[in-house]
Order: C-alpha cells, then structure tokens, then sequence
C-alpha cells in the first residue's frame, strides 16, 4: 500500500491549465453589457443591475472580470446580518456588491449600473425611527428627574 | 411555546406586518433588503425584484401554515430547521405563523389537534398547507394514521380550506420511497390524492431549505405561487438540470471522466457521468445552492447525485450505472439538457450527445 503522500491529488482549478480555469466567454459578455448599462445611466439615468450568480464563471472568468473592473475610490463595509461590502469599481456607476451571511458565505453579487446602490441608502422607516429615538435622548432626562425626586 | 406556535388571537400581534415585526427583532429594513436581493438572485428573479420583494414583503402579514407529517422520516422538517438564523432560508419562521408542526410544537396530544382545528376553522380559505410524506391510500389509508384518523382523512379534510398546498420533499411531491416497488402502502403523492388546489412540489431527499423560503417569499411579494414546471416545480430553482450549473461540466465537454471512484479521473474531479450521477436529468438546485450552509454538495464530494428529487428515482436502477438510454429518457433529451446550461457551441453540444449515446450503448 503506498502512503498518502503517493496519491496525486490535484485541486480543481488550482493551475492555469485545467479545463474549469479557462474563460468561456461569459466574462466579455458581462463586460459588454456592462458598457452598455452605463451609456444608459448616463444618457436617462436608469439604473442596472446583473446577477453574478445567475451564470456560471470559471476561475478564468472571474479573474478577467476582477482584473477589468478593478477597485476605484470608494470601498463600503456593511454589517446587517452579516458582511456586506460595496465597491466602486475604476468606472464610476459600476458597483460591485457582495453580500456574505454571518458564516462568511456569499448569499449574492451584483455588479450594480447606478449612481447610489440601494443598500447604501438609508430606509426612510429607519429614518423616522432613528429621528423619533434621538429626540428621545435629547429630552431632559425622565429617569434624571425621577432620581431627583427621590 | 414559541411565539409562532402560540393559536392566533383575532387582531392583536398577528396585525403586525413583517416588516414591523423584523424591526422589533432588531433587523434593519437594509439587512431585510439583503436577504431579499439574495432570495430574488437565488430564484433566478431579475436582481431589481430584490427591492420589490424587500419593500412588498415588508408590508405582509404572516400567512397561518400547517404542516402535517404522513408517510416520513423528518428528514425534511430536518433540512428546513437545520438552517440556522441569520442564514437566508432560516428566516422562513419569521414570514409564517406555524399554527401546527407535531415535531416543533410544544402541545401534544388532544391539545395539538385541538391547535389545528382552531387554525383551519380561524383561517378557513387562507392558510397554507404544508405536507411532507406520502399518503398512504391502502386500505383506505389505514396504514398511517395520527390520533385514530387516517393521514388520507387529513388531507382531505384540510385541503377543503388550504389556499395553496407545498408538498414538501419527494416523498409527498411523488411518493417517494414508501412508494417505491412494491409500494405496500399504497403510497401516493399529494397531488394523487388532492386536484382541486394549487399544489406546489418542493421535491428533494430532503428539499433545498431556501426553496421554501423563497415560494413563501414568492407568495408574500406578489400573492400568488411562483411559475411551476410540469411536474408542479418551482422552475426558479427546478429549471436547470444538476448537470447544468455542476462545477466539474467543463470536464464532461471534454471527455474527461472518473471511470472508477479511486483512479486518476477521480482524483482529478472529473466528470462522474459514467460512475452512475443522475445529473444530466435531475432538476434541482444543489450545484448552486449547495447544502450545510453552501459547503458543498454530493458531487463536489465526490459522489454522482442519486437523482432524489426526480419522481421514482428510487426505481430506476442502480445509482452507480451511466443513465441507460429510455429509462430516464433518451440520449437526445440528455444531450437538450446538456446544451441548455453552460453556453457551449452547438459542434460540442453535438460531441457531448455522441459521447452520451456511446456510454449508454456501452462502447
């Protein structure tokens, strides 16, 4: 019986010439469209939004896609049930999103066509009762005064 | 008693939309817009319809669900609890009242009966009625019962009032393994038995947990059930083959196969076609979604998929033998499914059907 150490155990992926690292093609595709999401946004505003996970990409794929839309100026950490983080790529509009749970697995990622990703935005309800709360901390005191009376 | 167990008093908390009821759990509406952003990309919905679902479900109030266990294992009451919060599919006890569940219910006995007559009788018309197990017709149902009434009975009797049924796992969409040959219990499908409501099958041994979550999402946003396919499936997560969306595809394209669990193939991951994986004709979501918090799932493990949320799979053959041409369909139809998936061109879709009719042949 040979050892463990014998038997060749290759990790899919891990070298530039297996078969699952190669791009497909899906890469130029997503950057095309890309292109034409942010003509659109910056002719009439409209946003767009493309789901990374709707489509398979090899690890080829992905790297093309990483290397292209590579990290602009703006760089968000979100913590809401679980890591959030928002960048803005080198092209202004395009965001890339990816939302993680709280065991650090990716539950979605977009890239985002916009000039605010909806996430960033504060929720006007979150607003209201944000504005009701700090009004309260700003009263004098109610357990103040009930310590004086005592 | 957890308070979605709790019988639902008219009015009072059971008002509180989910929104509100989210929020007082101390989850923000942009934690809630990202569990539906995630929701809409895994029912392959366009990403916009996350802020849809975010804002309608929001403004929801929780269905009353039943859920009556017949011929089963637990298994997949199992797979669905196993999800832990703030996991995506765990926020499924947030978006329902469970007025009735035996395994996760705090009453027994006269009590849990007397729990779910009040919640038909409460929600007449509205409810949604969960099933996982097949029923048992033989006998007019008398080889599975509950509290000296047959499960065939149950059904029957709360289908009557249900606004949609989920059946949920395989054994209840198609009869799963207690109807596998000879099917001594006479054991049938949800939709055998009931043809009168909207039933949607959640097939699976056990079922995606986030299936769940995402047809009650589905129902919550928009107050129907999603688009099903033919056989009462979700086609947002029953529209692609396993085969598909399966990582180790490129190696098939290129007849790269694990003719044996220990050789080279094997140890390079390729392809488990020939060593018996029903993925060419199983439709479900685990080559994406995968299973135990997205680690894996049985062919990144290294194992061929059983093909278990497919209607009889227990009947068609051994596990471990490539797809014979006609039992699970023709070579043709192998190689439709194969092209639908990952954009390859149509001389390697052709290639991959040659190489299919060529195994099944056993050339």
């Amino acid at each position: 019986m040979s050892g463990l150490k014998d038997i060749a155990v290759t990790v899919i992926g891990a070298s530039a010439d297996q078969p699952g690292s190669d791009p497909s093609g899906n890469a130029s595709a997503i950057l095309h469209e890309i292109a034409d999401l942010l003509e659109r946004l910056a002719s009439d505003g409209s946003q767009g939004m493309i789901d990374l996970r709707a489509m398979p990409l090899t690890s080829g794929d992905r790297a093309q896609l990483e290397e292209v839309l590579a990290a602009g100026a703006v760089r968000v950490a979100i913590d809401a049930a679980g890591p959030t983080e928002v960048v803005e790529t080198v092209y202004p509009g395009v965001w890339w999103t990816r939302h993680h749970n709280e065991s650090g697995e990716t539950v979605a990622e977009f890239i985002e066509v916009t000039v605010c990703p909806e996430i960033l935005k504060s929720h006007i309800e979150d607003v209201r009762e944000g504005g009701a709360q700090l009004r309260r901390v700003l009263v004098p005191d109610a357990s103040d005064a009930n310590e004086s009376d005592d | 008693m957890p308070d979605s167990m709790k019988p639902r008093d008219a009015g009072d908390a059971h008002e509180a939309t989910l929104g509100e009821r989210l929020a007082a759990r101390g989850v923000s509406r942009r934690a809630f817009l990202k569990f539906a952003s995630a929701l809409a990309s895994m029912m392959a919905l366009p990403p916009s319809m996350g802020l849809v679902m975010a804002q309608a479900m929001a403004q929801a109030k929780r269905p009353s669900v039943l859920w009556f266990p017949f011929q089963e294992c637990t298994g997949c009451t199992e797979s669905i609890t196993r999800s832990h919060t703030p996991t995506i599919e765990g926020m499924i006890f947030d978006m329902i009242s469970l007025d009735y569940h035996e395994t996760l219910m705090a009453a027994a006995g006269h009590q849990s009966e007397a729990a779910r007559e009040q919640a038909m009788k409460d929600n007449a018309g509205k409810y949604l009625l969960l099933v996982d197990g097949s029923v048992a017709t033989g006998l007019d149902g008398a080889y599975s019962t509950i509290g000296g009434q047959t499960n065939l009975s149950w059904l029957t009797e709360a289908a009557k009032g249900a606004a949609a049924i989920i059946a949920v796992g395989t054994c209840a969409s198609f009869g799963g393994i207690p109807k596998a040959n000879p099917n001594p219990t006479g054991a049938r499908a949800v939709s055998d038995v009931i043809k009168d409501k909207p039933i949607v099958n959640i097939p699976g041994c056990p079922p995606i947990p986030v299936v769940l979550t995402g047809v009650l999402a589905h129902f919550l946003t928009f107050g129907s059930l999603p688009e099903l396919d033919a056989l009462g499936r979700p086609k947002a997560f029953f529209g692609d083959t396993i085969h598909d969306r399966c990582y180790r595809r490129p190696f098939y394209d290129q007849g790269l196969f694990a003719k044996t669990f220990d050789d080279e193939g094997a140890r390079n991951g390729w392809c488990l076609y020939e060593l018996g994986c029903k993925g060419p004709v199983t439709y479900n979501a685990c080559a994406t979604v995968k299973w135990n918090a997205g680690t894996s799932f049985p062919i990144q493990s290294g194992h061929g998929c059983l093909g278990c949320s497919e209607p009889d799979f227990w009947d068609k053959g051994s596990f471990y033998k490539a797809l014979p041409v006609g039992q699970w369909g023709s070579a043709a139809t192998l190689g439709g499914a194969a092209a639908v998936g990952v954009a390859v061109g149509a001389a390697a879709a052709y290639a991959a059907r040659r190489r299919q009719d060529k195994i099944a042949k056993g050339d």
